[in-house]
């Protein structure tokens, strides 16, 4: 027999999505909720000011399209670390484990609900939430547009805007080259990656604890990356720096893209060893 | 079919080990009791036998095949009704449209017929259900399943009165001689009848692994009076009406019921006869 079959892997996700429908369906009322409220709390402003004139009004349409960026992101990230989330029970690791499926077919089954399947749910509850945003502040008097104009702009102009502003943060004022792009994209893989082994790991509360991981992990790299730079404060002239700071980027971009396939790689290994009762380390 | 080789399994480094060395054989065509005291690990073997554990030393292997791999083919073939269970928020009729293809030899017919005998509503939401309710319905769905290797835990915990002879009629029903069925349980006189072969578990070994024809053969279970002598007993215990006694068979065609509880006793004391002993 097969280890990996699509139509048993199509199965594994139809029963995984009808046997938790209520968890799907929670997320999209937490994900319209986020998007309507972020919505309304940044057009709060507007209704508040009598006239408020065109450029005020466009100022917090680009910023309600931050808030839309930045909520889908802190969602999707909480959507991958829910991956395993239903294993941390007994009885649904045991019903998990033993369906008569391989543990690829488990695995991608579970990661596409919570990649493809979140995403999804995501856009439907921008679209939502934009709406009900709309719909309140025309019911109280203050009809104003949908911010999703400004959001499609964003989006299909800047494959660029996400790079440059990531870009920028490295070279200011420079143009984003294509390591650049290839750095947040790596960058963007080796976070989501690591939420997943944040889920593999953790189980219960992965997206909490992983973030603080990850905070730590950060604020270390940060910590060694500023006492190793300190100690050739004086070697380098700042052009040198420069120059290493873009001569870096390629290696940063491949390496953040190997730590994703090997926390990818991680969890899944994890998955296959993953047992009904966990023995303890200590 | 299944092959337990020489397992070695704790809890952790620092833990007392559950099983060391352990080893043990179970063929087609028998209803396996799987009898111990409470922690010496009935429920860990199961989990074991099905790769929902995995051991530190040795090899569980179910037709050649490691169980710790959980492949397709091997999982199809095997069944855990587990102690407790928990159902997901849909009728049973969707429960098997979902699940039953997975299973090549899933019989819809055994379903609604035990589903039927246990007064069952396949259009109830599971999860609404009461847990002996639960368990009944899982239980349907194992014998439905076809799959030639069950394992349940504690099967009749939670069944009403009723419900444990229907269990006990539905499972000699529907074990064929080419599927094996293993219950580990406390309930020992639940399921009593159904068993031909035994296996106790003490400590991290075997203490006994029989069939209930040689245990039969060799020794019986009597209950005797107050003032009846007890002088050529293996083990006594006493009753409100006397004792219940096991004493060597001497004549092997003149078997008597098996009492599973005084046999587990008299094991555990170590008192079973030579023959018997693992």
């Amino acid at each position: 027999m097969k280890n990996f079959s699509l139509k048993r892997m199509a199965q594994v996700m139809r029963i995984t999505f009808c046997q938790n429908h209520k968890w799907f369906l929670n997320c999209g009322i937490a994900f319209l909720l986020a998007h309507f409220f972020g919505q309304a709390m940044i057009f709060y402003s507007v209704c508040n000011i009598p006239a408020a004139d065109d450029w005020f009004v466009e100022s917090r349409m680009h910023s309600a399209t931050g808030a839309f960026v930045m909520i889908s992101v802190f969602l999707i990230l909480g959507g991958i670390a829910f991956t395993f989330d239903v294993l941390k029970e007994k009885n649904k690791r045991i019903a998990i484990l033993m369906l008569p499926a391989s543990n690829m077919e488990k695995f991608v089954a579970r990661l596409l609900l919570c990649t493809v399947g979140v995403w999804l749910l995501n856009v439907v509850c921008i679209l939502l939430g934009d709406g009900l945003r709309q719909f309140v502040y025309l019911w109280s008097d203050n009809p104003l547009d949908s911010a999703l104009p400004y959001l499609w702009e964003f989006i299909a102009d800047q494959g660029t805007v996400f790079v440059r502003v990531m870009g920028d943060s490295f070279r200011p004022g420079q143009d984003p080259g294509w390591w650049k792009a290839a750095f947040v994209l790596a960058s963007g893989f080796m976070t989501y990656s690591f939420f997943l082994l944040g889920s593999a790991v953790f189980r219960k509360q992965a997206f909490v604890l992983t973030g603080l991981c990850g905070l730590g992990l950060t604020l270390l790299g940060a910590y060694v990356a500023g006492t190793v730079a300190g100690l050739f404060e004086y070697s380098y002239t700042p052009e040198q720096v420069d120059e290493f700071l873009v001569n870096i980027v390629p290696v940063m971009s491949i390496s953040e893209f190997l730590l994703g396939i090997g926390f990818t790689w991680l969890s899944y290994r994890l998955f296959t060893h993953m047992t009904v009762v966990r023995r303890k380390l200590f | 079919m299944l092959q337990i080789s020489e397992i070695d399994f704790s809890y952790g480094r620092r833990k007392a080990p559950v099983f060391e060395h352990f080893s043990l054989h179970f063929s087609p065509g028998h209803i396996y009791g799987l009898l111990g005291k409470n922690g010496t690990g009935k429920s860990t073997l199961l989990y074991l036998m099905s790769g929902l554990l995995r051991q530190q030393r040795g090899t569980v292997l179910f037709e050649g095949t490691d169980v710790r791999l959980r492949r397709p083919e091997v999982l199809q073939e095997m069944f855990l009704v587990p102690e407790e269970i928990e159902l997901p928020h849909i009728s049973m009729d969707r429960y098997v449209q979902l699940n039953a293809c997975f299973y090549p030899r899933f019989d819809y017919e055994v379903l609604m017929r035990c589903m039927n005998d246990f007064d069952l509503d396949p259009k109830a939401k599971l999860d609404s259900l009461s847990m002996g309710q639960k368990k009944k319905a899982f239980v349907c769905f194992a014998l439905a399943t076809g799959c030639r290797l069950l394992m349940m835990d504690e099967p009749t915990n939670g069944l009403d009165i009723p419900s444990k002879s229907i269990f006990r009629q539905m499972v000699a029903r529907h074990i064929t001689d080419d599927r094996t069925l293993i219950i580990s349980t406390h309930q020992v006189n639940d399921v009593a009848m159904l068993l031909d072969h035994v296996v106790m578990i003490q400590g991290t070994h075997l203490l006994l692994n029989r069939s209930v024809a040689d245990i039969s053969a060799a020794v019986r279970c009597e209950d005797r009076g107050l003032n009846e002598p007890t002088d050529d007993a293996l083990f006594v215990q006493n009753t409100l009406h006397g004792h219940a006694v096991v004493v060597e068979n001497h004549d092997p065609d003149d078997e008597t019921p098996l009492n599973l509880e005084l046999l587990f006793c008299c094991a555990e004391a170590g008192k079973l006869p030579l023959c018997l002993t693992c």
